[in-house]
């Protein structure tokens, strides 16, 4: 049980937090997309 | 046995990878920045990079951390390295250092602040990285030490095999060579360390029982009856305030300002096809990052319950050892292959890659920069090679001697502090040398004044060396120069970048993709 939680977590935390600092990229750069594809 | 396999997988590897892309490197460019294959993709952008700032202080310092008070939480380093410092690296910092088009770091602090910053820089930069190298090269040596049960002492022996593999990694093919063995190892360091876990979850469900419990409840029930479950959460410790003051900002920003300004942790954004492809790979890199230092933490939580493995090292050693003894005493002889596969791939990258950056600027910033400026292609591609083995030896004298290491990783770090704050406020602010050489000299006097005078007047959390200098660096290295402004004409680099590319700039700068 605790295991499974240590390891979702830390999976889910790292998942959320470059999240945020992509969309701050995203947010900075207006009219490129959040993964990547569209950017030129 | 298990070592013996384990390093006949990195020796085919790391020659067979060696022997393919050797025939490709004509240049420098070839070698430094695989410049032959017209750029790199992102997989191997995001692969390499991913494995540059991971290595010993993301898998030993981590395992030996968990055991101490913070538990589970020492993950919150992988936190503060994966998901901050890796986006903000392949989002931000790495595409700025693209957009000046040069392919090193001190060529860019030339341009802003003239040749004697650039050599400062490569020289501080290649000083103060040795003592990564030296870590790693222990920390790889320990791996090899204790799973040869012993039989390969420490020094000089096993850090001497882990000398030789760190540069092969790079010596035939340089960053291409690199980059093949990187993505075949991202993979080895998560299945490698996740299998590992698996099989000491299997062992625990066989061999392990605490209080009527069995497997991870009786781990569980270990930590309980040493009133101790916080251990067994990462996020615990989320909630107090010197959890983010000591570890988490300190980690970050230290980093961040560090390895921003590293030629090695650059490398794999110089030689990227296009922006594009540096940016591309961001989710993949953060969460590989960030996963990579579980399994070590989870071995070493689970290992510290267990009487067999306690047992088995001496006390003093536990902190250090704890994984490798695990391997020895739970898991079946392949799976503790494959861990020492996936130590090695963390700690052995980050090694190459740096020598590499470090090489580099040696020849390209110093030698060919300050002695001899006609060097020919052939000439700097023979030398960047002598440089990687001279540069080597150095961290190999450095591994074989020094008492501490960590302590010393950390404060190498440090030292490039004041160089990131010239360095962003040329790039944003304004090109003020006169400022930038003070907030260096202030920086450097803060940085030797507070490691070894210790001064206990210095308010919480000034009295650390790393906030001491990161404070002066700041107010030294950015605001004040950012207030006055330039001096005479000179406009920030980023003005200058802009109108080079509109055609209006009064000094050229190279072509940027």
């Amino acid at each position: 049980m605790w295991l499974g939680l240590v390891i979702i977590g830390q999976f889910i935390a790292a998942l959320v937090c470059a999240f945020v600092i992509n969309m701050i990229w995203v947010l900075t750069n207006p009219g490129q997309g959040l993964f990547g594809k569209a950017n030129k | 046995m298990i070592l013996a396999v384990a390093l006949i997988y990195f020796l085919v590897l790391i020659v067979g990878a060696g022997l393919v892309t050797m025939r490709r490197v004509k240049t420098t460019g070839d070698f430094t920045s695989a410049q032959s294959t017209g750029g790199m993709s992102w997989i191997f952008v995001t692969c390499t990079f991913v494995l540059i700032p991971l290595g010993s202080g993301h898998s030993m310092s981590l395992w030996e951390q968990s055991l101490g008070p913070l538990g589970g939480g020492a993950l919150l380093w992988a936190l503060a390295v994966g998901a901050i410092f890796i986006p903000i690296m392949m989002l931000f910092m790495g595409p700025l250092a693209r957009s000046t088009g040069y392919k090193t770091f001190p060529e860019i602090t030339k341009a802003m602040y003239g040749r004697g910053f650039g050599w400062f820089h490569a020289a501080i930069s290649a000083s103060s990285q040795s003592g990564i190298i030296a870590a790693e090269l222990i920390g790889t040596g320990v791996a090899i030490f204790t799973l040869s049960g012993g039989a390969v002492p420490l020094k000089p022996w096993a850090v001497l095999i882990a000398f030789v593999f760190a540069l092969l990694y790079i010596f035939f093919g340089g960053f291409l060579q690199m980059a093949w063995i990187n993505i075949v190892n991202s993979i080895m360091l998560i299945v490698g360390s996740f299998a590992a876990v698996i099989g000491v979850v299997v062992w625990l469900g066989k061999n392990f029982i605490f209080n009527g419990a069995g497997g991870l409840d009786g781990i569980a029930a270990y930590y309980a009856s040493e009133e101790l479950s916080g251990k067994l959460s990462q996020f615990s410790n989320v909630g107090i305030v010197n959890t983010w003051i000591d570890i988490i900002i300190p980690v970050a920003l230290l980093h961040l300002t560090a390895l921003t300004v590293s030629q090695g942790h650059n490398l794999p954004f110089f030689a990227a096809k296009s922006t594009k492809d540096v940016r591309k790979g961001v989710y993949l890199a953060s969460v590989t990052n960030a996963m990579a230092a579980v399994p070590w933490v989870l071995i070493g939580l689970i290992a510290f319950a267990v009487p067999a493995v306690v047992n088995s090292v001496a006390p003093d050693e536990l902190g250090k050892l704890i994984v490798p003894a695990a391997a020895l005493a739970m898991l079946p002889k392949p799976l503790t292959g494959l861990l020492m596969i996936s130590l090695l791939s963390a700690t052995l990258s980050t090694a190459g890659a740096i020598t590499l950056g470090s090489a580099q600027q040696m020849t390209h910033n110093i030698i060919k920069d300050a002695l001899i400026p006609n060097m020919s292609d052939k000439a700097e591609l023979i030398c960047t090679r002598v440089c990687v083995i001279v540069y080597g030896c150095i961290c190999l004298g450095m591994a074989l001697t020094l008492p501490v290491i960590m302590p010393v990783f950390f404060w190498c770090f440090m030292l490039n502090i004041p160089i990131f704050f010239c360095y962003m406020t040329g790039m944003f602010f304004a090109i003020n040398k006169t400022w930038c050489y003070i907030s260096l000299a202030i920086g450097y006097v803060v940085a030797f004044g507070w490691t070894f005078l210790a001064p206990q007047w210095a308010p919480y959390p000034f009295n650390d060396t790393t906030w001491a200098v990161l404070l002066v660096s700041f107010v030294f290295g950015m605001l004040v120069p950012a207030l006055i402004g330039s001096a005479g004409e000179k406009k920030p680099f980023r003005q200058r970048i802009r109108e080079s590319r509109a055609g209006q700039a009064e000094i050229r700068l190279p072509d940027a993709k």
